[in-house]
């Protein structure tokens, strides 16, 4: 209860400090919406600027602002990028809504962003390591197969790295694939690859935005130490039918959207589906000819204006990937999402949200075609969250925003039935189930001109309940196995074991002047659920599991520094920034652990502690013909874990010392288009053997000092280039389409994704030589060519 | 971690890549000394073989230990002598006094070798009957058409028994990597509450000789076929688990584990070190046939 009070004493102290810009004249709001001209989509983000004050607002996810001004005549500047600014006067002797709607700059081809964004917003927005990404750039990118991907794209920014190609999920200063909050409209997903990892869950025909924060995460998310990445989804276009599609290497897609009712209600359903196995059928043994490969997603979204305070949002997603060999085996997993939002304005300034939402990943896995030997096997993780968020717009210098989350979980970590010689034997592992429960507030608040300070607090609290088991582990060696000594049985709801952690967030900013600021951050954040994956990359089949009374929440501490400057005229955005990143409670795993159908798993789990540090480097160009940006990041990432690597310190799989990407886009003409990118990254560190010796026949390798992650692969680097050509625009005409011709991997390099070690895999007469030699499995092994067609209507 | 190998086989098919054999340079370590002391307690000659570690990419055999004393003792005082007889192997012959013992025994290992005295300890496990050994002639995805072999035998009830399944063709042991069959009660891993049951279809059909795409080999008529099931401790199967997954990690592609050494029960009698290798004392049963269909 100590926190519940401090947490009371701070919001007081944050609601009083907001109040000192209380005392003045008479004051009034204006509030509204900023939507896009031609769609009627909400702008995230939009900039609003005063000009008598000076000072302005943004638009928050859903695209409201507000602002209080003195009663009186003021200009109101709106812009956004991409898009033509639009200046309004208002008089103010009441609250005023004002719904604006911003239409594309005229030229909408060279001078794409030239004037209309608020032009120093690098420098002076408070949010520092926050990428954010919109559509438009996404899809004007070079990418394997030529398929737009999301999460692709993030990994050109500074900070996000992976274990190699081809790999599922994202590194971000340092966090493991687990420890990135992946949102697709406020649910989470939990594997957000198709095929392995190649691409992702989101189809880019649906997405709005997407906005990544790898540091001074603001208290209003949490459930992950590393990152958020914030994918929202597109509402659907409420002035006409539109439809967008196109025929890929890997999908083809089509999205349809329309009013339900015009200004009103809206709606988009957008779906993909690989064709391979289409494509492949008339090749394939007749012994083949039923199997399945296959991978769709389909997500859909509606949302009805019910009046000027109420509006509400439903969405879903559903995708799943389909593997199977005529009846022999089967093998298929996917995500499913279901948000329904409700916007509520309480007043001009009280802005309300109320999400509900279920989410869940599964995977089945079965073997065996008769009903004597058989084995079907299937995992889940399911949760179901209501999470009430404010948005207080006291004054122009202080936004309040408090709320709170509850999360039930149900985890089901494995139910599999066995058949052997017609015995049924049932090994289902009981499901665990959890509640995670937050409470937050935060007040970004302006003090003179120069100094913005976003405070919060977040208090989160688990509980690991029964119905079930709980074990516990004796001791053992470090590193290895742990015996279970004990188990007590809980029955439904009943506490097993409880965690709460106050996690203080922190962002500041002091603009020096128009063109360039100092910011620094500092977060802490708590995880009460982890990924159980030990492979180089994550497979479908890795399980979520909860913190239990064996496993302690993982905890992390950073803090960031940065210095932004913009030149030539806001045409170019320059960005450095320091961090140093702790981490307590680390998930490792013992030698030879078995983590999948396991009932004493935590027994195989380590826990460990890390460090992260780094410096990220980034220059933009927006303006102009050519744009685009180069990236850099120096850094560091290392764990220390008792049992492993001599219980010192040891870099991570995904530690990259260098880290570089050079992206660009030039407009030869208002119809053709290029663009390109170009990686250079340190190789990621594997382990090696030392040495072989002879066990009963076999050659088994070994390291000698036993050290963990010794050496490292070579140096990653790969040019990707890609060229776009529209039809011919003809005024009047809807019916659009364009060409889009790409190369991946230009100059067929083959980078290592590891390096292993192999042996003679024939048996052999004891006493003969068996050869052993290093290979190094590159995943993409030639440059890739690919053509896609996209069209809209 | 055997589910990962069909997970790979899975992905392999859309893996467009390629794998290339490089040049790493390893450093020098000095070498260990290895003891291989798998023993059982049938009427045969008993070998325990010394060698010493080698560097990873020496293809020869590991060199020898010669002039070491090999000593095993009973819980019962009852003393084994392995004698040297040539390349670092040291024999008993149980003609002299008796098989090594029966289920429920246990044992010492001590060995003396240049000035140093390592020590192990062992139980003797019970292992279950081979009940039989089938043949069918199959045609399937994952078997291509020919006689196939599969061991009918069942777990006892009660957890913890753990196995390992070595098949002999024609008379030589199979010591393909991807053929260790180790078995923790019937099934792949401890954890799953598997117990009691016939030994589960894949572990029955690794008896089969594999190619190196993991695709069963078929049986030849007139081939002999012979099953040993081994009862282990569960420290030799989790030695022989890692051991296994090491060895066969290469085909785990993008989905590779993280090297992990085997862990040896057998350590320096005073410093508590452990060297490299493993003791144990099986029970053995055993089938064999000739392919007569």
């Amino acid at each position: 209860m100590k926190n519940t009070l401090f947490i009371f004493k701070a919001t007081v102290f944050l609601i009083l400090l907001s109040q000192i810009a209380f005392a003045q004249n008479e004051k009034y709001t204006v509030n509204g919406y900023i939507r896009d001209a031609t769609n009627g989509e909400t702008l995230i983000g939009a900039n609003v600027f005063v000009t008598s004050i000076e000072a302005g607002a943004v638009s928050n996810e859903y695209g409201f602002y507000s602002i209080s001004l003195p009663a009186g005549k003021h200009d109101i500047v709106y812009s956004y990028l991409g898009y033509a600014s639009q200046t309004t006067t208002v008089t103010l002797n009441q609250n005023t809504t004002k719904d604006i709607e911003l239409g594309f700059e005229s030229n909408e081809l060279a001078e794409i962003v030239v004037s209309s964004k608020a032009k120093n917003s690098n420098v002076s927005d408070l949010e520092m390591s926050v990428n954010s990404l919109d559509i438009k750039t996404i899809q004007k990118l070079p990418t394997l197969l030529g398929e737009v991907e999301v999460l692709r794209s993030i990994q050109l920014l500074p900070g996000v790295s992976t274990v190699g190609e081809g790999a599922a999920g994202f590194n971000v200063r340092g966090g493991s694939i687990d420890q990135n909050l992946v949102l697709l409209d406020e649910a989470p997903v939990y594997n957000s690859s198709h095929l392995f990892g190649f691409f992702s869950v989101f189809n880019p025909d649906a997405v709005k935005d997407v906005k990544l924060y790898k540091g001074g995460i603001p208290s209003r998310y949490g459930g992950r130490l590393s990152s958020i990445l914030d994918v929202r989804m597109k509402e659907g276009n409420s002035k006409r039918l539109a439809l967008n599609g196109g025929v890929g290497a890997i999908f083809s897609r089509l999205s349809v959207e329309a009013p339900l009712i015009k200004d009103k209600a809206s709606f988009i359903i957008a779906g993909r589906r690989s064709y391979i196995d289409v494509l492949a059928k008339p090749f394939l043994d007749e012994d083949l000819n039923d199997s399945v490969l296959n991978f769709f997603d389909l997500t859909v979204k509606t949302n009805y204006n019910i009046n000027e305070k109420n509006r509400i949002f439903l969405s879903g997603y559903t995708g799943r990937d389909n593997f199977g060999f005529g009846d022999q085996a089967g093998f298929n997993w996917g995500n499913r999402t279901l948000t329904f939002r409700w916007n509520h304005l309480f007043s001009e300034k009280l802005f309300s949200n109320i999400t509900l939402f279920a989410s869940e990943y599964d995977y089945d896995i079965n073997f065996g075609d008769d009903s004597q030997n058989m084995f079907d096997w299937n995992a889940s993780i399911v949760n179901y969250s209501i999470k009430p968020e404010m948005s207080f717009y006291l004054n122009p210098d202080n936004l309040l925003r408090f709320g709170g989350q509850g999360i039930i979980y149900k985890f089901e970590p494995g139910n599999a039935v066995g058949v052997s010689e017609g015995e049924v034997q049932d090994l289902s592992q009981d499901p665990k189930y959890a509640i995670e429960s937050a409470l937050y507030i935060e007040n970004e608040m302006k003090i003179g001109k120069a100094i913005e300070i976003n405070a919060g607090l977040r208090l989160t609290h688990f509980n690991f309940t029964g119905e079930g088991e709980a074990f516990t582990f004796g001791e053992s060696p470090s590193g290895t196995r742990r015996p279970v000594t004990s188990s007590e049985s809980f029955s439904q709801w009943e506490s097993i074991q409880r965690y709460s952690n106050l996690e203080p967030r922190l962002s500041f900013k002091y603009q020096m002047n128009e063109s360039s600021s100092i910011k620094a951050s500092y977060m802490r954040t708590a995880q009460y659920i982890h990924l159980i994956s030990n492979t180089a990359a994550s497979t479908p089949v890795d399980i979520w599991t909860p913190s239990t009374n064996n496993l302690r929440p993982q905890i992390a501490d950073q803090v960031a520094i940065g210095y932004f400057k913009n030149f030539n005229d806001n045409a170019f955005e320059f960005s450095a920034e320091l961090y140093y990143k702790d981490f307590d409670n680390l998930v490792e795993y013992i030698d030879g652990a078995d983590i999948l159908l396991n009932e004493f798993i935590e027994g195989d789990l380590l826990e460990g502690d890390g460090r992260a540090y780094g410096l990220e480097l980034m220059l933009k160009k927006n303006a102009g013909r050519f744009s685009g940006w180069l990236s850099y990041t120096l850094a560091r990432t290392e764990r220390l874990v008792p049992g492993i690597n001599n219980s010192e310190w040891y870099p991570s799989r995904f530690d990259q010392t260098h880290n570089l990407s050079l992206t660009g886009f030039y407009e030869v003409s208002k119809r053709f288009s290029v663009s390109s990118n170009f990686a250079l990254i340190s190789g990621t560190p594997v382990t090696f053997a030392t040495s072989r010796f002879e066990q009963q026949g076999f050659i088994v390798p070994h390291n000698l000092e036993n050290s963990r992650n010794n050496v490292r692969i070579p140096t990653f680097h790969r040019l990707d280039l890609s060229a776009t050509l529209k039809g011919k625009d003809k005024p009047g005409k809807r019916w659009k389409g364009e060409w889009v011709f790409s190369v991946y991997n230009v100059y067929s390099r083959r980078n290592a994704f590891s390096i292993f070690f192999r042996q003679d895999l024939d048996a052999t007469e004891p006493g003969t030589p068996v050869n052993t030699e290093a290979i190094r499995l590159s995943v993409i092994g030639n440059f890739i060519p690919a053509i896609s067609f996209n069209f809209s209507f | 971690m055997k589910q990962f190998k069909y997970i790979a086989i899975i992905g392999g098919i859309f893996l467009l890549g390629c794998e290339d054999v490089v040049d790493v340079e390893l450093g020098e370590f000095p070498p260990q000394l290895v003891i291989d002391a798998w023993v059982n307690d049938m009427p045969e000659l008993q070998v325990i073989t010394l060698s010493e570690s080698a560097t990873y990419f020496d293809p020869n055999q590991t060199p020898r230990v010669d002039d070491a004393t090999v000593t095993i003792i009973r819980d019962d005082n009852q003393e084994f002598n392995f004698q040297f007889t040539e390349n670092g192997q040291y024999v008993y012959d149980p003609t002299e006094s008796g098989v090594l013992g029966e289920v429920g025994n246990t044992f010492e290992l001590q060995i003396q070798y240049a000035g140093q005295e390592f020590c192990a300890s062992t139980e003797l496990f019970r292992v279950p009957e081979i009940e039989s050994i089938e043949l069918e002639f199959r045609d399937e995805i994952f078997f291509p058409e020919g006689i196939y072999a599969q061991f009918i035998a069942r777990d006892f009830v009660g957890l913890g028994d753990t196995y390992w399944i070595r098949t002999f063709k024609n008379g030589v042991f199979r010591n393909n990597p991807r053929e260790l069959n180790i078995a923790f009660d019937a099934a792949f891993d401890g954890g799953s509450g598997i117990d009691g049951l016939v030994f589960i279809p894949p572990i029955r059909d690794l008896v089969n000789p594999v190619d190196e795409n993991f695709t069963p080999i078929p049986w030849l008529p007139d081939e002999i076929i012979k099953i040993e099931i081994h009862s282990i401790s569960q420290n030799a199967f989790q030695f022989m688990e890692i051991a296994r997954d090491q060895m066969q990690n290469g085909d785990n592609g993008i989905f590779a584990l993280p090297l992990a050494n085997t862990r040896s029960n057998i350590s320096n009698c005073s410093s508590g070190e452990l060297a490299l290798g493993f003791f144990n004392v099986a029970s053995v049963s055993s089938v064999s046939r000739v392919i007569d269909i």
